[in-house]
């Protein structure tokens, strides 16, 4: 076997290894808990996964959900983003034709890891696109491992996410190639990506601007030829149309300035191209004239056109929750369901480098790599890295779009540091010295990296070339730099199991603790409650709760809720709000519009949970305020500027059904001590319920449900009824 | 006395009773330290008439309201006396328990009867009673209460005509429950007060407990569930024709109303279903039915011009007075509107004096589906845009077999870049 | 105008398969052009309908430009691993996914 197929076997045992790699270290929720669909938003994801391949394609796309936002329904078929269903779906089809019938839930939860290989086998042709193999293979590990991905795409986190990234990297892979190529092809096959990657991702907005920046700046560098042209403009007119498809989308693109960079690009490269071909056979002097009257012209007329066209409203500004990010004081005030998503948050120093590990300093390494070496592609890099960084900066959960652009950097330094350090003294005879050491242990299999020791130049020019000519003669430099090396790689795998392992693997829903004795404790109210309620409950029953919990009541207990995760209805989730946040007689009439027959809150009081609804309560009151400023007002719930919940809570926070509601027979229990806030009820402080009788409060009093009285039969209003039963 | 009762619990029991739908288990309760004891034995006697399974018993051996965890009566009638307290089976709550299962009361009182346990029950009705002693008095009336035909509600009770009244227990009307409504109201010149207040001087000082006509002699409450509870403040009321309606109403023979075969469908197919379009044409009907006491069977209720259909989702969007189709048959049709969501059929009939009438069925309306909006070909000004993409796929069908077929391109085109 | 004039004798001069590609091209502005002119006088309901049309004569004029620049010979060095045949495959391939496209769009 010559060197080349051992190469190419070797190349392909290590992509198997890394997604195997990849996939083993997503799996710690699997064998530590269960297989069980995580957190809330793929809880919703997972039923409209069930309702897909119940009731086949055709009912999904026009699916009216009568169990979600009673009483207004939502039409999910036209507002959720089809790409991950459908592709369960496939996946789940062709295995029971196959013979391997796996339940949906297994394929819904195991579908992220699953996908995570294949996003490293993009990043590995991708990096292959921008440098060598061994970039490639850098990027491959570094995606496959680096916990900025992984966070996403743990076992059980059927999101978005598990399937966009994929998407994404296969989307810009598709885009270098035609870029680098000029070919229609490639950039039809990037613009059905893109379109895959619309329908599976609200993110697709980033490629939507990402690429025509790109292209931008080319044309700025003067960088502008043929190629940019075919490549963009097959990408945009295909992948547009395409996109159009989605209902969810619709005539976005048309219509929303966040689309408009796309199209401004467009225009603008039919210009330059028109320029470049009448330069060509024109005058010298007529050409400057006329390029520049014509061009200047025709851009002020657009530009003038798109000033106009937003003022008078018919393209969308850019909306919220991508304004955002531009100015990020908006959403605090003006949109407060926004603020309040914690991932919504900026990203602390610390998050960077439990996220990203070493790669965090090979970083701007590689950016520099590229911008020295400056092909077409490594533009890309560039802009893709500036706009990567800013956008991470901004949002927590946008770590994720950043985590590809550092691997790939990382991968192209190291593989630079590796073509200086690891020459061998290979005149001719091309004895491939080759370090690979495959263990796989227990949990995860650590990567290896390979050592590419005689390369060829087909590739490699410029700033690139001048790694491979770079002469190091003395064998202990070379020796100590690899091996230093090949430990920060080593412990770059063990920090990213490490974080995959303890942070990003534990299923919302089931909460670990442990006892004094070191045991560990399963805190599993949610699924106790939301059974309860499944098997309790009329099947027809309304549910009110917050709407963090309203996809996990909709999976799990399988009942009809008023307000949940998908925040479309700000009115409808300020009703809510206003009912738990106002006394019993103003919530008593909201409650019985809204036909609610169950309410559910969640109380960490005796756990010392602090996610539970008194601590959001300050929220659900904001949203109410925002609505009906002149029944709520936040000041209210303030006793002398502290949040209190005992005895000195203001009147207004006594009697909110919220609070009536979380601390209803708590002083007999531990004392009335919450451990959350930190005070203490005594039994005086005991609340009275009027308007709902409690129906159930699991084992660890998480969770609280509570069954709405009906009008009393005799006429009187409910809290004089309830008083009268009480005396007697 | 204890005799009469003895010999009519002996005719009770030797009486064939006949099962009715409505529930004709009575029971008499008399309290015989009282004065006005009679006029509960003439009341048995008038209902056992009417085919009701009377059971009279006193006060101190009253059996008890429930057995087995079920009603053991469906009609209860309290004759109180001079007994201040009412025993354990008749507490305020016992009664409202009562009620909330189904099972009519009526009350006596007098003005020199009222029981702390009857004020507490008729308090939670809406219906304040005043303590023992207070009566009703009119200056401008002939030493007694004229009761005149302005005091009756229509249609409940029928007979009119003025009664005297002497001794009246008083009662106002509270507004806590929206259910209560008077009977008999007192004259514009009458007032109650207490009598035992009064010791012949400085009768002046106190304060009446209610003055003209917001005053009530009777008074009755209708419970969500179709229970009645009535009030009579005399014996003399109690006795006479109104008294005997009053009671009929009471014990469930007017007025009694109810609901049946409710169903919605499409309008043309006659499809019925959980999940309509938005833009259906809907039909939705119902049968009422009123009872008929003297048939002591169900009729159909014809003629009813007042019953409405809301059709609402938060808020009604439509409200529909429900047209007579066939006799008893109530229905209406209309387009739903084009707003999707979940909506309710609601029939909520209220009516004071009447068995309350409640439906309600939530139906969804779904918006369009991808293929149910008018087709590009059906509209006249896609044609332009079809003909333009037709025009387009033909050019490039006959493009690619000549491209094919001239030469291909060797010399460079200038130096031309597009 | 000497710019106009000289675009036209470049034209006249070009082999057969080019002026072929350039009247398919003409004839896509002035396709373009009449829908447009229609939407603005009409109103563009149905949306999607005029989108549609629209972009396929956008798109095609697209492909089109790219297919004329790949197959020119002056652009070899540019274009090293794109064929003029494969150039014309991957035009037909491209406008093949175009037309399905905008037929699913129309309606």
């Amino acid at each position: 076997m010559d060197v080349q197929n051992a190469q190419k076997l070797l190349r392909i045992a290590i992509l198997v290894l890394v997604a195997g790699a990849a996939v083993l270290s997503r799996l710690y929720s699997v064998v530590n808990f269960e297989s069980i669909i995580h957190e809330f938003d793929p809880w919703f994801n997972f039923r409209a996964t069930r309702y897909l391949s119940s009731h086949g394609f055709d009912s999904f796309l026009n699916w009216f959900d009568n169990r979600t936002w009673y009483p207004l329904g939502r039409v999910t078929g036209g507002t959720l983003y089809p790409g991950l269903m459908v592709t369960s779906n496939v996946v789940h089809t062709m295995l029971s034709k196959i013979g391997i019938p796996l339940d949906i839930r297994n394929v819904c939860v195991l579908f992220a890891p699953a996908f995570s290989g294949l996003t490293a086998y993009m990043a590995y042709l991708f990096g292959c696109e921008l440098k060598d193999e061994t970039a490639g293979l850098l990027a491959a590990i570094f995606l496959g491992m680096a916990p900025g991905y992984t966070s996403r795409s743990v076992a059980g986190s059927y999101d978005n996410e598990a399937i966009a990234i994929t998407l994404l990297m296969t989307t810009f892979y598709f885009w270098i190639k035609a870029l680098k190529l000029g070919s229609v092809s490639w950039a039809a096959a990037c613009a059905l990506s893109y379109f895959y990657m619309v329908s599976a991702w609200g993110g697709y907005v980033f490629i939507t601007n990402i690429i025509p920046l790109h292209v931008f700046v080319l044309l700025l560098m003067g960088r502008f030829h043929s190629r940019v042209y075919v490549a963009y403009c097959t990408w945009y007119a295909l992948g547009t149309l395409a996109s159009m498809q989605i209902p969810f989308v619709g005539f976005l693109p048309i219509r929303s300035s966040e689309h408009m960079s796309a199209l401004g690009v467009f225009g603008l490269l039919q210009l330059v191209a028109f320029a470049d071909y009448v330069r060509a056979k024109v005058l010298e002097r007529q050409f400057r004239l006329f390029v520049v009257s014509f061009v200047v012209i025709v851009v002020a007329i657009a530009f003038a056109a798109l000033l106009g066209l937003t003022w008078l409203g018919v393209i969308a500004p850019w909306t919220g929750r991508f304004y955002s990010l531009w100015d990020t004081e908006y959403a605090r005030i003006h949109i407060p369901i926004i603020a309040s998503v914690s991932e919504h948050q900026p990203t602390a120093w610390p998050s960077f480098f439990n996220d990203l590990s070493f790669l965090i300093w090979l970083f701007p390494v590689g950016i520099y790599i590229c911008i020295q070496e400056l092909r077409d592609e490594h533009v890309f890099l560039v802009v893709y890295a500036v706009l990567g960084s800013y956008f991470a900066g901004v949002m927590v959960r946008l770590m994720l779009t950043l985590t590809p652009i550092v691997c790939v950097a990382g991968g192209l330094s190291i593989s630079s540091l590796l073509d200086v350090y690891n020459q061998w003294n290979v005149p001719v005879s091309k004895a491939p010295a080759v370090e690979t050491n495959a263990k796989v242990s227990k949990k995860a299999a650590k990567a290896k990296e390979p050592a590419d020791a005689a390369p060829e130049p087909k590739e490699v020019q410029g700033f690139f070339a001048s790694f491979k000519s770079a002469n190091i003669t003395s064998s202990i430099s070379k020796v100590v730099v690899l091996v230093t090396f090949f430990g920060y790689l080593a412990m770059f795998v063990s920090h990213s199991n490490f974080v995959t392992q303890s942070s990003y693997s534990s299923p919302s829903v089931v909460l670990a603790s442990n006892m004094p004795d070191g045991s560990q404790f399963l805190i599993d109210d949610f699924r106790e409650a939301y059974y309860w309620l499944r098997m309790n409950t009329p099947e027809d029953a309304k549910v009110m709760s917050w709407w963090d919990y309203g996809y996990q009541i909709g999976g799990m207990a399988d009942r009809t809720t008023l307000v949940d995760n998908n925040t479309w209805n700000n009115t409808h989730i300020a009703t809510v709000g206003k009912a738990m946040a106002c006394d019993e007689e103003t919530a008593y009439p909201i409650l019985r519009q809204h036909d609610v027959d169950y309410i559910l809150v969640v109380f960490g009081g005796l756990l010392g949970f602090s996610g539970d609804d008194i601590n959001k309560f300050l929220w659900m009151v904001r949203i109410a305020e925002g609505i009906w400023p002149e029944e709520v007002s936040e000041g209210r719930y303030f006793a002398r500027g502290q949040y209190r919940v005992d005895s000195e809570a203001t009147e207004t926070m006594k009697n909110s059904l919220m609070y009536k509601m979380s601390y209803y027979r708590f002083p007999e229990v531990n004392n009335g001590a919450d451990r959350v806030r930190g005070q203490r009820l005594s039994p005086s402080d005991a609340p009275t319920l009027n308007i709902v009788d409690e129906a159930f409060t699991s084992q660890n009093w998480l969770v609280r449900i509570y069954k709405v009285k009906d009008l009393d039969n005799l006429g009187r209003q409910v809290p004089a009824a309830a008083a009268f039963d009480r005396a007697h | 006395m204890r005799l009469s009762i003895l010999g009519a619990t002996l005719a009770v029991l030797s009486r064939v009773v006949t099962a009715a739908p409505l529930g004709e288990r009575t029971l008499v309760v008399v309290d015989s330290t009282g004065d006005i004891a009679e006029v509960g034995e003439s009341i048995s006697e008038s209902f056992k008439s009417r085919g009701h399974e009377v059971t009279v018993s006193q006060l101190k051996s009253a059996p008890p309201l429930h057995s087995f965890g079920e009603r053991a009566f469906d009609n209860v009638l309290i004759v109180p006396g001079k007994t201040k307290g009412l025993g354990h089976n008749f507490g305020a709550k016992q009664i409202l328990d009562f009620f909330n299962e189904g099972g009519n009361i009526v009350a006596l009182t007098s003005g020199d009867f009222s029981p702390a346990a009857l004020r507490d029950a008729a308090a939670q009705f809406g219906i304040s009673l005043g303590p023992k002693g207070t009566v009703f008095v009119d200056h401008f009336g002939s030493g007694k209460i004229g009761v005149d035909e302005s005091s009756f509600r229509d249609s409940i009770l029928t007979f009119t005509g003025p009664v005297s009244v002497n001794n009246s227990g008083a009662g106002l009307l509270t507004g806590t429950s929206k259910y209560a409504f008077p009977f008999v109201r007192a004259p514009v010149t009458a007032y109650a007060y207490n009598r035992l207040l009064d010791d012949g001087e400085d009768s002046g000082q106190i304060a009446p407990f209610v003055a003209g006509s917001r005053g009530v002699l009777a008074a009755g409450s209708q419970g969500r569930n179709g229970a009645r509870f009535a009030w009579i403040g005399s014996s003399d009321l109690a006795t006479s024709s109104y008294g005997d309606e009053i009671l009929q109403w009471a014990f469930q023979e007017r007025g009694v109303l109810r609901i049946r075969d409710v169903k919605h469908e499409l309008a043309e197919t006659g499809e019925s279903s959980l999940l309509y379009r938005i833009n259906d044409k809907l039909k939705f009907c119902a049968q009422i039915e009123e009872w008929d006491s003297e048939k002591s069977e169900w009729a159909p209720r014809q003629g009813a011009t007042d019953i409405q259909l809301e059709f609402k989702m938060l808020d009604p969007y439509y409200r529909l007075t429900l047209k007579e189709q066939s006799p008893g048959q109530y229905c209406t049709e209309f387009q739903a509107p084009d707003q999707y969501g979940m909506f309710t059929f609601l029939i909520d009939y209220q009516r004071l004096g009447k068995t309350f009438l409640h439906s309600a069925n939530v139906v969804t309306l779904r918006p369009n589906a991808n293929d149910e909006w008018a087709r590009s070909w059906t509209i006249t000004n896609s044609w332009v845009y079809l003909s333009g993409l037709t025009t387009i796929v033909f050019a490039f069908l006959i493009f690619v077999p000549m491209y094919l077929a001239l030469p291909p391109i060797t010399k460079p085109v200038g130096k031309a870049e597009k | 105008m000497d710019v106009f004039t000289s675009l036209v004798n470049a034209h006249k001069n070009a082999p057969p398969r080019m002026k072929l590609i350039d009247i398919f091209m003409v004839f896509l502005v002035l396709s373009g052009v009449v829908q447009f002119i229609f939407c603005l006088l009409v109103g563009n309901f149905p949306f999607n309908a005029f989108l549609g049309g629209f972009s396929a004569t956008v798109g095609q004029f697209v492909l089109l430009a790219a297919l004329r620049t790949q197959v020119n010979p002056e652009n070899k060095e540019e274009f090293r691993k794109v064929s003029p045949e494969r150039a014309f495959c991957d035009f037909v391939f491209g406008s093949l996914v175009l037309h399905f496209i905008v037929y699913h769009f129309i309606n």
